[in-house]
């Protein structure tokens, strides 16, 4: 019989006559091999970048340089005789790590070498010049440091790029600027808090008594990051850096033990979880206003391990890694990803070669740890790393 | 022969039609035992022997074609169609809840052609054997996540079932003499089942997922049958009919997969089954019974038929195999054409049946046997141009208990079946 039918008011009459065939189901996958990876990566020309120093019980110590150098002046402004230089810096207060009211001291330094900052490695530190200056960073999010009051000759080097860069048609000035000034380093005195600077709102204004004030973005800028080996990271943990000297790796998803069809498969969720016992008593005995910078994502990248840090750079990364976006939840301290599409795809066209998952951090300049729960013995099933997949099964097959 | 062969385009025309409609969604609803087995086994009767709850096998018209008894086909004059469209509505009902579903369909078609007029036929048709189309609908919750972060979402999960099993049928029928025929016909019987399932998840980021289970299958069949006619038995111009068929066992070479579709219907991936293949085994069919006529204007019918389910195996579905019990029904039903004296009433124009069938049916769930009781009640309408007719029933029927949790389901039907037969169809002329 063939034909039309229609349905009124549907219900689950006669659903029960026969054995289901048919069951939505929840399997829990334990991660194994989850590991630490040193992937250190960049820290130019990032939204960001870092100075200050703090010493983190759990992560170690941390002096952060802060590297920075100003564009020339456009055209149309001028640099005069009697106009001050400033350094105004800007930052994320609530993205400080250490003690937020505390006082950090810097020194300014002059960097004494070329440097470019895309290719400024966290842990690449540059010679430094003569000290030019200091100033303080206290609770205020934001200052006004006068370069002409505490580092005049570097005021009166720049003022002679700047005024021969108006005079000169042939581009030689613009270039002996970029390879032969090298622009300033805040070198932390004391070790109170790492604050991340913005680098678009971090400028330089000129003023001048009889001419309006104008400001100069930056033109490079990065940071050199010093950790120190005094970390004390538990056993059944895995410290992640947001600078990649530590990210986590593993090799499988295990899906290969599970029978699911692509249009079975409903959700598959990857879940790590915090160590947030160990990341809480380590601050015990800190100052109550002493913080880490924490962060609200994390990346799951699905990547060649030859090619680090570059395959998992945040920026361009290269060979087209897969990269998903997970969210940290505050409220019971993991980091959840959607890897729905992932695992669809893995069943649908197997696992790529050469290929391995890593976690990171967002690397954006600012310096973020957290401590990530392996697969370690010591560590309950409920606090593995694991995948979470719903699905429609045949359970009859 | 372009009338002819305007019918035979029009009959496959609404078939293809109402082929390609129940591919919709939303077409697959019928009683819901059809889910067991592959489907609930349909009538072959044509509605004129429905109207009267019998089978058909032990009388026939001169002007309608029947494929209830080969042996029928030895009978015929002239050259026959028949088409057949119904609409049923199953109202059914447990302790729980109802539901309604209302199926439209074409129903058998064939073509019966006399060879050697009034002692040789031949008949092709098509005819339904089962049916499978039904739709359940539960809501469910799961409790879904890890120890920190659980949910509970709400899901429905659907299951939709359509198609079943169909015959093509060719055959013969001779009558020996004027008061014995008899009749053969081979068939192809072609099986075709999916069995569709899919969960629905209103909250984001859970995607409604599917699978689908294709069975397919083939395999001949042979039927064959005797009808005895005994006229001026009781008095002058009486008849007394004796009909009986046997549709031999038929084992089908079926398979099966698994599909599913994703990317919105975009892709449809299949996955190998670990037991893709395996034999159905379908119980040998017994019917037969008696009609007598006092006269030309009157008949009264008493027919059954017994069906072996109880033999009945389907590798695929190994736990409903006990389900299955050998099925029993009998009929008994009465015409009365009163147009056959002239009169010329309006109402004796018609052609009128009634009856009424038991039916033990072939499933025995949790002790409980899903029995059919049916009323039918029909007339026929006569062209006042040539012998076609259309012959309209309606019945009303109840089946199964909502005893054990069992599902009971009121069923109305209504079918309609249109005659072809003489001028307006095709005659041979040398006969």
């Amino acid at each position: 019989m063939v034909g039309l039918s229609a349905c009124e008011n549907p219900g689950s009459v006669g659903g029960d006559l026969t054995d289901p065939t048919s069951e939505v189901v929840q399997d829990t996958l334990i991660i194994n091999g989850l590991t630490s990876v040193d992937a250190t990566s960049y820290s130019g020309e990032l939204d960001l970048f870092s100075a200050g120093s703090f010493d983190d019980p759990l992560f170690g110590s941390m002096d952060v340089t802060g590297y920075l150098k100003p564009n020339l002046p456009a055209s149309s402004d001028t640099l005069k005789e009697e106009g001050e230089v400033l350094l105004r810096i800007m930052y994320n207060s609530e993205q400080v790590s250490g003690d937020t009211a505390g006082t950090q001291q810097f020194d300014l330094y002059q960097i004494n070498q070329f440097w470019r900052d895309r290719v400024l490695k966290v842990d690449n530190e540059l010679s430094l010049g003569q000290k030019l200056g200091e100033f303080s960073v206290g609770t205020e999010d934001s200052l006004m440091i006068n370069l002409s009051d505490i580092a005049p000759q570097w005021v009166d080097e720049y003022r002679m790029y700047a005024d021969s860069s108006k005079q000169d048609t042939t581009g030689a000035v613009d270039s002996a600027y970029v390879y032969d000034a090298h622009g300033l380093a805040l070198v932390p005195q004391n070790s109170a808090k790492i604050i991340p600077l913005y680098r678009d709102s971090t400028r330089f204004f000129i003023q001048h008594p009889e001419a309006d004030t104008f400001d100069v973005p930056l033109n490079r800028w990065g940071y050199y990051l010093d950790r120190g080996t005094n970390s004390s990271i538990p056993q059944i943990s895995i410290p992640l850096h947001s600078t990649y000297e530590s990210v986590l790796n593993f090799k499988s998803l295990g899906i290969e033990e599970l029978d699911i069809q692509p249009p079975g498969l409903s959700r598959a969720e990857l879940v790590l979880y915090e160590n947030t016992p160990a990341l809480e008593q380590s601050l015990v005995g800190e100052p109550s206003t002493t913080q880490r910078a924490k962060e609200q994502v994390a990346y799951l990248h699905l990547a060649n391990p030859e090619g680090l840090p570059e395959n998992i750079d945040p920026g361009a990364p290269l060979n087209n890694p897969t990269r998903l976006q997970g969210s940290y939840s505050a409220e019971n301290g993991t980091f959840r990803f959607d890897v729905t599409r992932l695992v669809e795809n893995i069943i649908r066209n197997g696992f790529p070669e050469d290929r391995e998952f890593f976690i990171t951090l967002p690397n954006d300049g600012v310096i973020k740890s957290t401590l990530i729960m392996t697969d370690d013995d010591q560590v309950p099933d409920g606090l593995k790393p694991k995948i979470i997949i719903t699905s429609l099964k045949n359970i009859k097959n | 022969m372009k009338k002819l062969a305007l019918i035979v385009l029009l009959l496959v025309f609404g078939t293809s039609v109402a082929f390609a409609q129940s591919g919709d969604a939303k077409a697959t609803s019928g009683s819901v035992y059809s889910q067991i087995g592959i489907g609930y086994p349909l009538s072959t009767s044509n509605s004129a022997a429905q109207s009267m709850g019998l089978l058909g096998v032990s009388f026939n018209e001169t002007f309608v074609g029947t494929i209830a008894n080969p042996a029928h086909w030895g009978n015929t004059v002239y050259g026959l169609g028949v088409g057949e469209i119904g609409i049923d509505s199953y109202s059914a009902s447990d302790g729980t809840g109802s539901v309604t579903n209302s199926n439209f369909s074409v129903g058998q078609f064939q073509l019966q052609l006399p060879i050697i007029r009034g002692e040789l036929g031949v008949s092709g048709s098509f005819t339904p054997v089962t049916e499978a189309k039904f739709r359940t609908f539960e809501q469910k919750t799961l409790t879904i996540g890890d120890n920190f972060q659980g949910e509970t979402i709400d899901f429905n999960l659907e299951n939709r079932g359509s198609g079943g099993l169909n015959r093509a049928e060719l055959g013969l029928g001779w009558r020996i003499n004027s008061n014995i025929s008899v009749g053969y016909a081979a068939s192809l019987y072609f099986l075709s089942m999916d069995d569709s399932y899919v969960a629905r998840f209103p909250q984001s980021p859970y995607r409604n997922v599917n699978f689908n289970i294709e069975t397919s299958g083939h395999s001949f069949g042979h039927r064959v049958g005797t009808f005895i006619r005994l006229p001026n038995l009781l008095r002058e111009d009486d008849q007394l009919g004796i009909g009986a068929t046997i549709n031999l066992p038929v084992e089908l070479n079926a398979e099966r997969k698994q599909t599913g579709i994703i990317d919105n219907g975009a892709v449809t991936l299949t996955k190998n089954l670990q037991n893709a293949d395996g034999p159905i085994k379908l119980p040998t069919k017994v019917s037969g019974g008696v009609s007598y006529s006092p006269s030309n204007m009157w008949m009264i019918g008493l027919e059954g038929l017994y069906e072996g389910w109880s033999g009945y195996e389907n590798d695929f579905k190994p736990s409903e195999n006990q389900m299955f019990v050998d099925r029993y029904k009998m009929g008994l039903g009465v015409q009365y054409f009163p147009y056959v004296t002239g009169s010329t009433n309006f109402l004796s124009n018609f052609k009128y049946r009634a009856g009424a069938s038991y039916d033990t049916g072939h499933l025995d769930i949790d002790g409980q046997r899903i029995n059919t009781l049916k009323f039918a009640f029909g007339i026929g309408i006569r062209s006042p141009r040539s012998n076609s007719s259309i012959d309209l029933s309606v019945e009303y029927g109840i089946r199964g208990t909502q005893t054990s949790n069992l599902v009971q389901e009121n069923i109305w039907g209504v079918r309609l079946t249109l005659n072809l037969a003489e001028v307006m169809f095709f005659r041979p002329k040398l006969q």
